[in-house]
């Protein structure tokens, strides 16, 4: 079924297949969609811890929410390292981060199908191409990082 | 380097008036009085206030003079205000995935800026629809009751639990 605020917001989809999976909730975003984590929204609010409104997750150790680097070091906590390679392989799970100008915007995880899903901001959970979310909003796809599914099994679906 | 200096405002108050095409162009024969009611409908300080009615046509005018009746304006109350920048930047915000960038959005900067008299609108919306308040509220009131580590929902009770105890639910 199609979505015409996602399809507003994301021209792209407009041409490219995908599929609503969840309803809007704003409890979570896309990194903690990423990891797994349902239950919070992970962000840092450009504040260390300890002074951040509550409410909000954010890894010790990771750097910055406001950069890559720092959406890397969250990924990279959770196993995950970087590569060229955007194809499905069976025995790895990857992640893929869209960033425009402004910095980092969005992370899709892939399935074992080899199809893309992620967590729209505070919308829905959506299944898509790659670049069916590339755009405005979120930008390109500008960085691919994986991990060695642990005793042949993944972590995630 | 240069240095900015602020301009002097005249009576300490700053004309919000923009440019019409009256401005800019002579008024047409006969349209004088139409010119001047919009010019008169847009020529208020500040941006509470709205005309309720749109220009009078031609035809109505007694010697080009629009009838008193067609420049009753109203305060756009604080509720209206409120509802405008909080569906806007829902709206805007809804595929976002960062709070810092959710939080400088020129509606939410807004809504903290009303201060507290916004706190009953704000945490009757937070209750009816849930969304990333807490900046506004931790802001406004200098108070944060999410338990640490809080998740989400957790935080949005908290605030609806302290808005009662508070008298402002």
């Amino acid at each position: 079924m199609r979505d015409q605020e996602l399809e507003d917001d994301i021209p792209s989809l407009r041409t490219s297949p995908y599929d609503v999976k969840s309803p809007v909730d704003p409890a979570y975003n896309c990194i903690a969609f990423a990891v797994g984590d349902l239950t919070q929204f992970w962000d840092d609010l450009g504040l260390p811890s300890g002074k951040r409104v509550r409410g909000y997750y954010w890894p010790d150790g990771a750097l910055s929410a406001d950069t890559l680097e720092g959406w890397m070091s969250v990924f990279e906590i959770h196993g995950y390292r970087e590569t060229n390679d955007k194809s499905l392989e069976p025995e790895y799970e990857k992640i893929a981060m869209y960033a425009n100008a402004e910095g980092p915007q969005h992370v899709a995880r892939q399935k074992a199908s080899g199809i893309w899903v992620s967590k729209l901001g505070k919308g829905v959970d959506v299944e898509h191409l790659l670049e069916g979310l590339e755009g405005d909003l979120y930008g390109k796809v500008v960085k691919i990082m994986k991990r060695k599914c642990q005793g042949g099994k993944r972590v995630l679906e | 380097m240069p240095i900015h200096k602020p301009r002097k405002r005249a009576g300490g108050l700053r004309s919000h008036r923009r440019r019409l095409p009256a401005d800019r162009h002579s008024s047409p024969a006969g349209q004088t009085g139409r010119f001047s009611a919009m010019r008169i409908s847009m020529n208020i300080q500040g941006p509470v206030f709205v005309s309720e009615q749109p220009p009078v046509p031609t035809s109505s005018l007694i010697g080009g003079v629009p009838p008193i009746q067609s420049h009753v304006r109203k305060s756009v109350s604080l509720r209206d205000t409120f509802r405008e920048h909080a569906d806007l930047w829902r709206k805007e915000t809804r595929h976002w995935s960062s709070v810092t960038k959710m939080t400088i959005h020129p509606s939410y900067r807004r809504i903290m800026g009303m201060g507290p008299a916004v706190l009953p609108l704000l945490l009757q919306e937070l209750r009816e629809r849930p969304d990333h308040w807490f900046v506004a509220l931790n802001a406004i009131t200098g108070d944060d009751p999410t338990p640490p580590s809080g998740t989400f929902h957790e935080a949005v009770d908290a605030w609806i639990l302290w808005g009662i105890q508070h008298g402002y639910l």
